[in-house]
């Protein structure tokens, strides 16, 4: 079940949500959630159930011992945590991509297993190493009750595509919240934006993606340049409305329960810089990084040549947690590069580029990325980049390109607004003017009352005939 | 202090139009939850896309172990949501906003792209194709002098049955599976104003593959039965200009057949009928609104193949002509065309002389009556089509009365086929005709079993090369 079906908003939503409210204590709410939580976790798949529950049992274990031991000994408690919590990751994980490499090496084993990777398995666990870490830290307090801790970890609004919620951030709010109708009025607008997002723009920018972007390397290889440009812009656009819309919803949600969730974007492309760019993208997976990864290593502190080492290992990193294939290993360390670049190189001289020529740069070098990030093997990324340039002396089909153009363009130019702050600051206008004149005021309450109804409306429009509905980050 | 005031006036209105706007959200929602919940509305087949929607899924400790009952559920609730027909029409216009849909249109399928298609110029390519052989034994006017049986000699209630109810037999045996999963044509459509084609990719190793499956009907046939191979042009390689396939990167369907063609065994009567069809493209002898041919397009296909049979085919003024209007077919369900709902389709259907009556076997195996051409006026809009042959049922056979030499010939046959059945009744005593996907036994023990002379392949030439349908063409043969 996904956020954006039908079954998932008109009935699992609407039952957690009318339950959520009947409960009048805070423990009945917390165990209408966790319910709520495991149905919607187990809907994928009992099996996986059984995952998050031993990865929460051994965090909420360690998180006790660790709570009470000192020195040495609570360094190692940590360590054999988190120890335990990757190899559990890495086991569902990468265990089939590291076969496969042994296999090209040596060929040996003849045959790779294929591992069903287990629902968000990387985001709860990210989410469970952050708690038992800020334990070790001292930033938190060690749950003493096993089901408030899978509360937090298996809460179904975030749990499986982000964002990478730290148990500080919920660990009050676990214990004690309240709705007001601003907040519940606010979480109404995330969910029914991100819905849309998802469920009408992401899916149709996805279509037309798709249509160049499709088969194996020699169809990809005869495709014409104007039709992989188009697939790629749509799916720069598909990438960021799909993941951001699913942050929206999980927001949102988390607003009409009492909950506020970090925010995981701040409009990426908009920015000025790729070090820009990945402070606003997927913002709680980066700010992870940095505090868990990145600052322990050293950080900056230990001169300029063990930073560079330890960006390499953040990014490196980075690009695996996306996805078990050498083509986001690529593709972390393409941002290695260029951060690396804009760090040492460019320095204080990039902000005396011009500012267009400085976004329009990012906007290249992100459309570049997201193509590594699409395409698996090598032969089809191959084929796409060369044929990027025209390289690929293929016949063209400009035809397909222009009707696919024309057919599509409002709906492009409309995901490209959504990805700016323009409506959202337009909105926030109207209300700054309400205060002073009461046609603002009218107009105000018009858009208020009127979006979420229609934009329901939309995404059940656009959801009940359409099978075709996977989030990209689902099953990272 | 006005200040204060007037913020604080403008903060409890601000609260009031949240009031309003959560109401309003719950109850849409609200409404949304209740008309879902309402389980005896939901529909269990869908009018536009023509198939039975999703089915409640069984509960089973694998299904919710691994997940299965959980996708099937959410698929269930979707699939089958009381409105979904009007919401989906709702988005059909939604989605017409997202740019200029004036005129053309591409709807991309599969992705599936094109191979080249090799060169078979050159010596060699002698096949019994272009050579009409000698007159069989069937006298064709001996059908034309023999007894008609008229569409009353069918039981009235049979026919009245399928005309108001037309979700039950023969449409209940059409699943969505026969149009898409099973591997008709409806992936790749190029649209321009109220009409659109079928784009054709060709793929060497399918074609290759189908040639060879016919071959060895041929071989395991033997010399005393004919095997005839027709492929079936889409609708775009006759109607859209060369130039215009090229600019989508469809292939040449003319020279794809003869590539299918020279790929078979000498021994294959390999009918080339794309020319003729060609020839009379001015003619309505493909849908608009749909990816099938029309029945007068069926009857110069039949025409080409006489020619390869070495029989005189009958004149087209000589079989009664029924019409059925308002035809809007697969086309329209896919694109929801504006063009198309204001000019639909007209289904005309040529009934043959021998007999009406027929018999096809239902997926109980069950026998059931029927018409060669059914009275579709009141069917759908979207189903009148299904007025030819039975459409696609596993087995059905027509016994002429009119011929009495024990002649049988078997066709085998994708939707396409329905349209094309009516005009070799009157060639035969026996006409069966067999759909590739769904029929069970093997091909040369039916043809055995019931004596037959002539096997003919009528199949779209989507079917003759994607690998999924040619797997099954394969299956058949044995």
């Amino acid at each position: 079940m996904v956020f954006s079906s039908m079954i998932f908003v008109f009935a699992f939503l609407v039952l957690n949500l009318l339950t959520h409210s009947l409960c009048r204590s805070m423990r009945a709410k917390n165990i209408c959630l966790l319910v709520s939580s495991l149905i919607f976790y187990s809907w994928a798949s009992l099996t996986f159930t059984a995952i998050l529950l031993f990865d929460t049992a051994v965090c909420w274990f360690f998180g006790l011992f660790v709570e009470v031991s000192s020195g040495k000994a609570r360094k190692r408690l940590l360590a054999l945590c988190v120890t335990i919590l990757l190899l559990v990751l890495g086991t569902f994980k990468y265990t089939g991509f590291l076969l496969e490499n042994v296999r090209l090496l040596f060929g040996v084993p003849e045959k790779v297993p294929e591992i069903v990777l287990p629902l968000g398995i990387s985001f709860y666990t990210f989410q469970l190493i952050s708690y038992v870490a800020d334990v070790y830290r001292g930033r938190v307090k060690a749950q003493r009750k096993f089901w408030k801790l899978l509360l937090y970890a298996s809460l179904f609004h975030q749990c499986v595509a982000g964002p990478i919620v730290r148990y500080g951030e919920v660990a009050e709010a676990i214990e004690e919240r309240h709705v007001t109708t601003a907040q519940m009025s606010r979480g109404i607008s995330r969910f029914t934006v991100g819905l849309a997002k998802k469920a009408v723009l992401a899916n149709a920018c996805a279509a037309v993606a798709d249509i160049f972007f499709s088969g194996d390397a020699a169809a990809l290889a005869a495709q014409s340049t104007a039709g992989l440009w188009l697939s790629g812009a749509a799916w720069m656009l598909q990438i960021y409305l799909d993941f951001s819309a699913y942050s929206d919803m999980a927001v949102g949600m988390g607003l009409m329960c009492g909950f506020h969730y970090p925010e995981n974007f701040d409009y990426p492309y908009l920015s000025g810089s790729i070090t820009d760019f990945w402070r606003s993208w997927h913002m709680t997976l980066g700010n992870f990084f940095r505090d868990y990864v990145y600052i322990p290593l050293g950080g900056n502190r230990r001169g300029r040549g063990r930073q560079v080492l330890n960006l390499l290992i953040v990014w490196s990193l980075t690009g695996l947690w996306h996805g078990a294939s050498w083509n986001y290993v690529l593709w972390g360390l393409y941002y290695f590069v260029f951060l690396v670049f804009e760090k040492f190189a460019l320095g204080k001289r990039l902000e005396k580029i011009p500012g267009l020529l400085r976004h329009a740069a990012v906007l290249v070098i992100v459309f570049f990325g997201w193509i590594l990030f699409r395409f698996e093997d090598m032969a089809s990324l191959g084929a796409v980049l060369r044929g990027l340039f025209g390289l690929n002396a293929n016949a063209a089909a400009p035809l397909t390109a222009r009707i696919t153009f024309t057919s599509n363009w409002a709906l492009l130019l409309v995901s490209a607004v959504a990805c700016t702050p323009l409506v959202t600051n337009l909105r926030l206008l109207l209300k700054k003017r309400s205060v002073r004149s009461g046609g603002a005021m009218t107009a105000y309450a018009v858009v208020e009352a009127v979006h979420p109804v229609l934009l329901l409306v939309v995404s059940a429009m656009a959801l009940v005939g359409n099978s075709y509905n996977p989030f990209l980050y689902w099953m990272f | 202090m006005r200040e204060t005031m007037d913020k604080e006036k403008a903060k409890e209105k601000l609260r009031t139009i949240y009031r309003l706007k959560n109401g309003l959200f719950f109850t849409a929602l609200g409404v949304f939850a209740i008309i879902g919940g309402l389980w005896f509305l939901r529909p269990e087949v869908s009018e536009i896309e023509k198939r039975e929607l999703t089915a409640f899924p069984k509960l089973t400790a694998k299904g919710v172990l691994d997940g299965s009952f959980g996708t099937g559920l959410d698929l269930w609730y979707a699939d089958t949501y009381p409105l979904r027909e009007s919401l989906i029409a709702a988005n059909h216009r939604l989605q017409a906003l997202y740019g200029s849909q004036s005129e053309q249109i591409i709807i991309k399928g599969d992705g599936n792209k094109a191979d080249e298609i090799p060169d078979i110029t050159g010596p060699g390519d002698s096949k019994p194709t272009t050579t009409p052989v000698e007159t069989p034994s069937t006298d064709p006017e001996g059908t034309q002098g023999g007894e008609t049986a008229p569409p009353e000699t069918t039981p009235s209630t049979t026919e009245t049955e399928a005309a108001t109810t037309p979700a039950t037999e023969p449409e209940e045996s059409l699943p969505d599976g026969t149009v898409d999963q099973q591997g008709e044509v409806n992936g790749d459509i190029y649209t321009t104003g109220d009409s659109a084609y079928s784009l054709y990719y060709f793929n060497r190793s399918g074609t290759e593959r189908y040639a060879k499956a016919v071959s060895r009907a041929h071989e395991l046939l033997g010399d005393n039965v004919r095997v005839f191979s027709m492929p079936i042009p889409l609708s775009s390689g006759v109607m859209l200009d060369p130039a215009l396939l090229k600019g989508v990167g469809a292939s040449d369907q003319r020279a794809a057949i003869e590539y299918i063609n020279s790929q078979t065994d000498p021994g294959v009567y390999a009918v080339n009928i794309y020319d003729i069809l060609k020839k009379h493209n001015a003619e309505y002898i493909y849908f608009r609104t749909d990816h099938h041919w029309t029945a007068r397009g069926a009857y110069y296909g039949y025409v080409e193949l006489c020619g390869a049979m070495g029989v005189e085919p009958h004149a087209l003024e000589d079989f009664e002509k029924r019409e059925f209007p308002g035809f809007l077919g697969s086309f329209y369900a896919d694109t929801q065309s504006k063009g198309m709902k204001n000019n639909p389709d007209t289904v005309e259907a040529f009934v043959p002389m021998g007999t009406n009556s027929m018999t096809y076997v239902d997926n109980k195996g069950k026998e059931i009556k029927w018409n060669i051409i059914m009275n579709a006026e009141k069917y759908a809009t979207g189903n009148k089509y299904y007025c030819f042959s039975g459409s696609d049922q596993s087995l059905a056979w027509v016994h002429n009365p009119a011929i009495t030499d024990g002649s049988a010939c078997v066709i085998v046959k994708d939707s396409f086929g329905n349209a094309f059945v009516p005009f070799m009744v009157d060639h035969y005593e026996y006409v069966y005709w067999i759909d590739f996907r769904y029929f069970k036994q093997k091909l040369p023990d039916f043809v055995a079993e019931k004596g037959i002379r002539d096997v003919i392949f009528c199949l779209n030439i989507y079917n003759t090369t994607s690998s999924g349908a040619v797997g099954l063409v394969e299956k058949l043969i044995g």
